[in-house]
């Protein structure tokens, strides 16, 4: 059952547009900054879970085999899943995609499929009998708006990230290799279209880079343009109430456009990282992380991943790992101010105002009335709550 | 006899924003990411007048849901209807939502004790956490018959990987409650006697012991990690 969307009250929703009118954020970034991006890179081949603030997404490549159809029969085929799973927002309904996940495929499907990034051809395995089709998995983990631009960097990296297996091919008969028999081989891409949403507030004058939810629920209307790293716009999308003119549609072309850039180089970077920490026969989980805004946030940011590696608990002897986190509790950080052995607080305050506001405050309910004859009933809760003020003053 | 290692355990905690509880759990190379809403509004249909009503959704990385998935999510769901205070919420829901991440082999365990933890981040009354333990009985290769010194001729393994899985006659996965350890629900394929049964049982249960306190470690931390 979906849960119902929460409401935006008017307060929220006039800070946020007056906020943006002032050239500021309420999460504190600048009007074309985008969140962090973390991206993820699993054991499985062409799996990959990214972040992009609180928004994650993970996408899986797979493959099949199957006979191609009869308008293209030189081509294998690509298609994209986008699963909207409630995790990601208890609105959401596991069955059917919704509006916004039909949209999201849509324009994923313009953008990868369309832009003819992925070499079809080479997926052919005999012309009119066989060839293979590539199975894009889009699973939204969590909802903080601008899915679209976590979808396609996800999708792009494990595109990337994939291996397909081995085949030989004799007379009629196809031979599959398993990954052990011989090395899989990689998809051919041709290029690599990021998507860059831009949010439009204030009769389409303020531009806002990579909106949150809450952002995306005040905005006016907004603009995804899809670019690779030549500049070459592979798609593009308005939608809301916004007009929005040449000289603005240029400017977030060329916004769009460094975004992808420095996208696409840190894709790669991740990938061939990831080779190398393959080759080196690590296992774990690998993380990057591309932050933009402070060193001071990227500081944080590793913190958090610190503290992963901390719960990495041995199985086999919990015993000295509790004695070290005692320990480690013993000590208070020197910023605390210390009540007595179990309270502490941040700061030392100020002093207390409230015996004086209180007192004075009981003194003005303290003067009785006289008590009414008439009505007996109220008389006695009245003369209750009396009692009970007076012993506190008292 | 001895024991095999369990393979490492990790528990990341509040990952999602969106959710009441989550955690990303991993159990060696097997990682799950579990959601928890509750209690929640239910449909009128659906409401139980005595108690709160619970769902499991189980996620496969690649495809729809199918069987299989089906399966498991009637075998959580039996585990969280058991262990979930549902009498306290009268018509409502608990919603979990079980997301594959990758998947290396004692994938039900990995689950439920992912499960487990998620229930307890979404701050769910419970009556015990439950804890799952997932075992595989293997017939020893040849060569190790040779310096076998016992009289077994199967290896009990722990959490075994994909492979191991396989190749094992009979898998095996057991979920304990965490304050009495009592078995709560048996999920069993192959054959095995009853006296192996037992063995496993017995040691699954000691196994079992370990695992909630790597969940109290794990729920100090985070709280000592939200305080300082």
């Amino acid at each position: 059952m979906p849960l119902r969307e929460p409401t935006l009250s008017n307060l929220e929703n006039n800070f946020i547009v007056n906020a943006v009118c002032d050239n500021r954020r309420y999460d504190g970034r600048r009007i074309t900054d985008a969140r962090d991006t973390q991206i993820t890179l699993g054991l499985d081949y062409g799996c990959c879970t990214v972040s992009l603030g609180e928004t994650k997404v993970m996408a899986q490549v797979a493959v099949e085999m199957e006979r191609p159809k009869e308008s293209r029969p030189s081509e294998g085929s690509l298609h994209i899943h986008v699963e909207m799973s409630t995790l990601a927002s208890g609105n959401f309904d596991a069955s059917k995609p919704g509006e916004l996940g039909i949209e999201i495929q849509r324009i994923l499907e313009r953008s990868i499929i369309l832009s003819r990034c992925l070499d079809l051809e080479e997926l052919c395995i005999r012309v009119g009998e066989r060839s293979w089709a590539v199975h894009l998995y889009i699973h939204v983990l969590c909802y903080d708006g601008n899915i679209l631009d976590c979808a396609s960097i996800a999708a792009i990296t494990s595109l990337k990230h994939f291996r397909r297996p081995d085949i030989t091919v004799e007379g009629k008969t196809v031979l599959v290799h398993s990954i052990e028999e011989r090395n899989p081989l990689p998809l051919t891409m041709h290029h690599m279209p990021f998507c860059t949403t831009m949010a439009f507030f204030k009769d389409s004058k303020q531009l806002l880079v990579d909106p949150t939810r809450i952002e995306e629920k005040v905005m006016d209307g907004k603009l995804i343009i899809s670019i690779n790293n030549h500049k070459e716009v592979c798609c593009m999308q308005i939608c809301g109430q916004v007009h929005i003119s040449k000289p603005q549609i240029l400017h977030s072309t060329d916004v769009a456009y460094l975004k992808s850039k420095e996208l696409s180089e840190f894709v790669k970077n991740v990938l061939t990282d990831d080779l190398k920490y393959k080759q080196n026969g690590e296992k774990e989980q690998q993380v990057s992380l591309l932050c933009k805004r402070n060193l001071h946030v990227k500081e944080n940011l590793m913190c958090n991943q610190h503290k992963k590696e901390n719960l990495l608990v041995e199985i086999v002897n919990p015993i000295t790992t509790t004695e070290n986190f005692a320990s480690e509790l013993k000590k208070a950080p020197e910023w605390l101010t210390k009540h007595d052995s179990k309270t502490v607080s941040v700061g030392e305050g100020l002093i207390n105002s409230w015996g004086k506001v209180g007192s004075s405050f009981f003194k003005s309910i303290k003067k009785p009335e006289l008590p009414n004859l008439e009505s007996n009933s109220e008389d006695e809760n009245d003369s209750d709550e009396e009692i009970i003020t007076l012993n506190q003053t008292s | 006899m001895l024991l095999s290692t369990l393979s490492e355990m990790k528990c990341k905690q509040n990952v999602l924003k969106s959710t009441d509880g989550s955690v990303e759990f991993s159990q060696g190379d097997t990682v799950v990411l579990v959601g928890a809403y509750g209690p929640a509004d239910c449909k009128e249909s659906k409401q139980d007048v005595k108690e709160a009503i619970v769902e499991v959704n189980f996620r496969p990385k690649i495809g729809i849901p199918g069987i299989a998935e089906k399966y498991l999510e009637q075998f959580v769901k039996g585990v969280c209807e058991s262990c979930i205070q549902r009498s306290l919420h009268p018509r409502t829901t608990f919603s979990i939502i079980v997301q594959v991440i990758q998947d290396r082999g004692s994938l039900l365990s990995c689950a439920i004790n992912g499960t487990s933890m998620a229930l307890q981040d979404a701050g769910i009354s419970m009556k015990f956490m439950p804890v799952a333990v997932t075992v595989a009985l293997k017939h020893k290769e040849e060569v190790s018959m040779e310096t076998d010194c016992g009289t077994e001729d199967y290896d009990v393994i722990f959490s075994p990987s994909l492979e191991e899985e396989e190749k094992a006659f009979a898998n095996l996965t057991l979920v304990f409650d965490s304050v009495k350890s009592e078995l709560v629900s048996t999920y069993a394929s192959g054959p095995m006697t009853s006296f192996q049964y037992q063995q496993c049982l017995m040691s699954a249960k000691n196994v079992s012991k370990s695992i909630v306190q790597f969940f109290r470690d794990s729920v100090s931390k985070k709280l000592a990690a939200d305080v300082l």
